[in-house]
């Protein structure tokens, strides 16, 4: 699913109604615009930047816990 | 004795879990005020258990938090600082953010998962059946554990044992 988005005044940009609907995207929700080196911009909301660095820190207490193994306290 | 900071979020994780207990396993706890309160706030019919100490910032650690709320909660921002006033060996937080902040400043940082699982690794548990019982029980909580992790978590225990 693909739409033009028009960039006026200050960059404003209107996400369409369908688009929000279908990312699930409600007002007050936090985007993180990440431009690529293509020049192509990605929207992430918040929630699921917060849950991947969560999980990111979750799977490396996991990775020193084993590391914890067998030391001596 | 290992100096562990923690702020709110593993406190009431834990607490949620029934297994506030694991701390204390892990070194002397000290928390600054604002984590007291808030963890008392969220957690109204539970007591903070007396062998955490709650310990004031000194000014220039106080003075270093007002700037550091731009980026991070006010209770994360003091754990922080008092992590760093402590010279702590471990801070705890269970916010991706706060760690983020936290380990650019140098501090060594876990969560309630990374606690659990070095109990388990630590011999701090009798069977395997003890750990994954805790850890259904925190995945059960008000923390978000995902289920890669979740799966991670099980099979680390198993080979603890």
């Amino acid at each position: 699913m693909s739409e033009y988005l028009q960039v006026r005044s200050n960059g404003q940009i209107t996400l369409p109604a369908p688009t929000r609907r279908k990312a699930k995207i409600k007002e007050g929700d936090l985007l993180e615009a990440v431009v690529e080196t293509d020049g192509t911009i990605r929207l992430v909301p918040k929630l699921a930047v917060d849950r991947a660095l969560a999980e990111k820190y979750q799977l490396e207490d996991v990775a020193w816990a084993i590391k914890q193994k067998g030391k001596k306290e | 004795m290992r100096i562990v900071v923690c702020d709110t979020g593993p406190l009431l994780h834990l607490s949620e879990a029934n297994a506030i207990h694991l701390l204390r396993l892990a070194g002397e706890i000290l928390v600054p005020s604002v984590v007291a309160q808030e963890f008392g706030r969220n957690a109204p019919d539970r007591i903070l258990p007396d062998w955490v100490q709650v310990t004031n910032l000194e000014s220039d650690y106080y003075q270093k938090t007002l700037e550091w709320v731009k980026h991070v909660d006010a209770d994360e921002a003091a754990a922080i600082a008092l992590a760093l006033q402590a010279k702590a060996d471990w801070l705890l937080s269970d916010d991706a953010g706060a760690r983020q902040f936290a380990q650019a400043l140098g501090l060594e940082v876990h969560g309630s998962v990374g606690l659990l699982l070095w109990g388990a690794a630590s011999d701090q548990f009798a069977s395997p059946d003890d750990a994954l019982s805790l850890l259904n029980a925190l995945a059960g909580s008000s923390l978000w554990v995902s289920e890669r992790v979740l799966q991670k978590a099980r099979e680390a225990i198993e080979s603890f044992f």
